[in-house]
């Protein structure tokens, strides 16, 4: 099976441009917008070799797992379009949700547990499964140039990093790469029609607490040389981690490396 | 003037026997009036000598000398904050985040004061919710001041950069 976009994602007008081999999907998706490109289009691979995570640190991925980045261009706030990455999220999720219960169906002791790490990780159990970055860029005609990539561990998950991590293959689930993506560009189309350019937040943000990771539980925030330790109380209309301090505080944080403390998942992509 | 130059007779010398420690102490008494009083600038001249004390405080010349209250204490450094949102020079965060000076740390900041800059061309990045946003510059021109930090959260509307 080649790399191919879902039937709702055809019909809702998205296109898609696939790779052997490429150093990065992102970097190719800001190019492409740079040069005039408006979306929304799919940039995929399953060997990418030069994958960036946040503050470039290196995403490394072996050929077979996936690396998709969408282009959408918005006309929205900046601070709109990062709420897109709960949108993405919850899509992830929903895919993966798709081809997982197939596999439940034929294998009975299949223990899946997708939870959403904010600000837009996926996790299986505590173990992080994929990471989301977005990079966004205002074209000459004031509209936003947004790039979500989307980096999915499925026949393997980098090890040495500060946080467990796993990988489809790891959890008993036997899909491809190609499958996976099928189904994400489906399901990304039904949840950037919700986001409704930041008009929907409300519901992604309703759907993305009933699946967050850490919710209720003691959380420690490092952003910089600054760190901020809680509970994990919410995320505000904007997005942001609301952190109840020990002295009562709401701290809302933007941006920053979370680390549970009762599971010792962390998670910078 | 706050204070006319007569009150350090001391420092007064003739140009005949001025003497360069002399013109030192003189220097550096402008220079604590200048602290003291607030001012920018002083110029005195006297017998054939003149001696001009300034301090470049980075407000724009519109600005009037502002009043502080007594009791604060080098309040030259938090008058030119206030005023630098006025500037007409300044680009303002157009969303509450974290700024980054460089697309990953320890590399070269996408600009430093004096750096030409032309319309569209990348100043920040501001990270808000694992998105990186560049921020764009509005115009062409030269970079004059950064008035934020590396790593540094910042609010909607606060002043990042000037450009003039």
């Amino acid at each position: 099976m080649p790399l191919q976009l879902g039937k709702r994602a055809i019909a809702a007008g998205y296109r898609l441009t696939a790779f052997d081999s490429i150093g990065s999907t992102n970097a190719e998706a800001l190019t492409r917008a740079r040069d005039g490109e408006a979306g929304p289009i799919w940039f995929v691979t399953t060997e990418q070799t030069a994958g960036r995570g946040r503050r470039h640190r290196p995403w490394i991925a072996p050929r077979g797992n996936l690396a998709s980045s969408i282009l959408e261009v918005v006309d929205v706030a900046p601070s709109v379009a990062a709420t897109l990455g709960f949108a993405a999220g919850l899509a992830l999720e929903a895919a993966l949700w798709r081809l997982s219960a197939e596999a439940i169906a034929r294998s009975a002791g299949l223990d899946l547990n997708y939870r959403l790490k904010w600000p837009n990780d996926v996790l299986a159990g505590s173990r992080k499964l994929a990471g989301i970055l977005l990079e966004a860029e205002t074209g000459p005609d004031g509209r936003l140039a947004v790039v979500v990539g989307i980096g999915t561990n499925i026949i393997a998950a980098p090890e040495g990093t500060p946080y467990p991590t796993t990988c489809l293959k790891t959890l008993g689930l036997d899909v491809s790469a190609e499958e996976l993506f099928c189904a994400l560009s489906d399901c990304w189309a039904d949840y950037r029609g919700i986001w409704d350019n930041g008009r929907g937040f409300g519901e992604i943000r309703e759907k993305w607490l009933l699946r967050a990771a850490g919710l209720g539980e003691p959380v420690s925030i490092q952003s910089g040389t600054s760190s901020v330790e809680g509970i994990f109380d919410t995320i505000d209309e904007a997005g942001c981690l609301i952190v109840r301090t020990p002295d009562g505080k709401r701290v809302p944080i933007s941006a920053g490396d979370v680390y549970f403390k009762s599971t010792a998942s962390a998670g910078a992509a | 003037m706050a204070r006319p130059p007569e009150d350090k007779p001391a420092a007064k010398p003739h140009a005949t026997d001025a003497k360069p420690v002399d013109d030192n102490a003189l220097i550096r008494d402008l220079a604590l009036l200048l602290d003291e009083t607030n001012l920018t600038e002083i110029e005195i001249e006297r017998s054939g000598l003149r001696v001009r004390v300034a301090r470049n405080i980075s407000i724009s010349a519109a600005v009037p000398q502002s009043y502080h209250p007594p009791g604060i204490a080098g309040a030259a450094v938090p008058a030119p904050i206030a005023d630098i949102s006025k500037h007409p020079g300044v680009v303002p965060s157009p969303m509450v985040g974290t700024v980054y000076w460089a697309s990953e740390p320890g590399a070269k900041p996408f600009v430093e004061v004096g750096s030409k800059v032309s319309a569209g061309e990348t100043l920040l990045i501001i990270e808000a919710m694992k998105t990186m946003n560049q921020i764009p510059s509005p115009r062409a021109g030269t970079v004059t001041q950064i008035l934020v930090e590396d790593g540094q959260p910042v609010e909607f509307g606060e002043p990042l950069v000037v450009i003039e």
